[in-house]
């Protein structure tokens, strides 16, 4: 699978870097890359540690972040490629095209395998989703600080990479045979696999910090590249590795990337329409103005939002069919939702 | 010339204070002494002990054959917990 938000090889990584003569420490300055990093990670804690703290409120917190911040940030995916004839023309596949043939898939699944093998798809791909989404933004803040330097930096993906790969070694170790109230499936893994995947992730991250304390001209991307990796770290070691219950640690990782993620993609909006309102996208420009923050947020709230309740009536409707089909349609919303991100994050954009 | 005083003699106003003060703790003890008595026949639950009652043996009498009525618990359904939403994103 490829890779959302990566930079390295893609025109939203090049977007990020602010200008290769004038290198930063941000992608777009301290209060915006600040809230990025610290008020969705404050955010991801404070829901989350509700969630955790009070079975009753569970349910309230899902609700607010899938209605605020999972649904919107589906929607603020097509601003990228829906928004304007060239986006429609050039991603006619990703938008018509796509969307039948993943669920035909998610349905023969579900058909042939049922819902363990549905969810346990779903938990897997989503941490990959979310750790490609770390990688990305991680390079996007080295390409910004050093514009110069080579693509790869091989310690941070081990970081990067390390920890969400400890926690699923972590998860599959424990066995929990039940993820968001349904079936999942449960592999053996040894617990000494799982000790090594830490040692080795705790000795990356051990380099990595020291790497950082001393830093030079070449090797250290700067303050928010640093803020932003230890995010992760923090994040992905209290939902796969703290928290015990396999959904409640969930939770906290899935807000703090839908969050970051809208966050993001206004981040590249904007940078990519800074110039003004281009006549050939007047709408979009438009919207992507840094003045028109609030119209920006309104109109990803309520076409998430719109489109998910009646995806949600639609397939009741359809609800005496043999197959789970709410949960089929929505699931087959988030993996075109993977697959488009995977293919538009690197997609180049001749003509640029 | 002048009357002769008896110094060991207590004068009216000192005895009056003593008597006083006697009688306040004559008082004092009193209600010290009944408000003891009140919890001594206090009942673990708070209740007043009746005194009266408390060695009167309970007649042995036997239970009567009455068959318990067969009471039916009221018709409660238990509340189901409300359905998750499919996970999103």
């Amino acid at each position: 699978m490829t890779s959302p938000l990566e930079p390295g090889r893609t025109h939203a990584a090049h977007a990020a870097a602010p200008s290769i003569s004038a290198p930063s420490p941000w992608l777009r300055g301290p209060v915006f890359d600040l809230s990025l990093i610290g008020g969705v990670l404050a955010l991801a804690l404070l829901l989350g540690g509700v969630a955790a703290a009070s079975p009753a409120l569970l349910l309230g917190v899902l609700y607010l972040d899938f209605w605020l911040l999972a649904y919107p940030h589906v929607a603020s995916t097509y601003t990228r490629i829906a928004f304007d004839r060239a986006g429609v023309r050039r991603h006619w596949f990703l938008l018509f095209g796509l969307p039948p043939l993943v669920f035909a898939a998610t349905a023969s699944l579900s058909w042939f395998g049922g819902v363990v093998v549905l969810n346990t798809l779903y938990f897997y791909w989503q941490t990959w989703h979310y750790t490609r989404q770390s990688h990305g933004i991680a390079r996007a803040y080295r390409r910004a600080a050093l514009p110069g330097a080579p693509g790869h930096d091989r310690l941070t993906e081990c970081v990067v990479f390390g920890f969400p790969t400890w926690g699923l070694l972590h998860r599959a170790h424990q066995q929990q045979g039940e993820f968001y109230a349904s079936p999942m499936l449960t592999f053996d893994i040894p617990g000494a696999l799982v000790l090594a995947a830490g040692l080795l992730s705790l000795g990356a991250l051990a380099l990595w910090i020291l790497r950082l304390l001393r830093p030079t001209r070449t090797t250290t991307p700067g303050t928010g590249h640093a803020l932003f990796v230890l995010s992760h770290v923090a994040i992905t070691t209290l939902s796969y590795l703290a928290i015990d219950d396999i959904t409640r640690g969930w939770l906290f990782i899935n807000i703090w990337h839908n969050a970051q993620y809208l966050l993001f993609v206004w981040a590249q909006n904007a940078r990519r329409f800074h110039g003004g309102i281009d006549p050939a996208r007047p709408f979009l420009s438009w919207l992507c103005q840094p003045g028109q923050r609030l119209h920006y947020a309104l109109v990803c709230l309520g076409l998430g939002g719109a489109f998910y309740f009646v995806l949600g009536h639609a397939a009741e409707q359809l609800a005496w069919m043999a197959l789970p089909l709410v949960l089929i349609c929505h699931q087959t919303v988030n993996f075109h939702h993977y697959i488009v991100d995977a293919v538009i994050w690197r997609s180049p954009r001749p003509g640029r | 010339m002048a009357t002769p005083v008896d110094v060991n003699e207590p004068s009216p106003r000192r005895s009056e204070s003593r008597g006083i003060t006697t009688a306040a703790m004559l008082l004092l003890a009193a209600g010290v002494g009944l408000l003891g008595l009140e919890s001594c026949t206090q009942a673990p639950d708070g209740k007043t002990k009746d005194p009266a009652v408390k060695d009167v043996k309970v007649p042995d009498t036997k239970p009567t054959d009455t068959k318990p009525t067969d009471v039916k618990p009221p018709d409660v359904k238990p509340v189901e917990p409300e359905p998750m939403p499919p996970p999103a994103t």
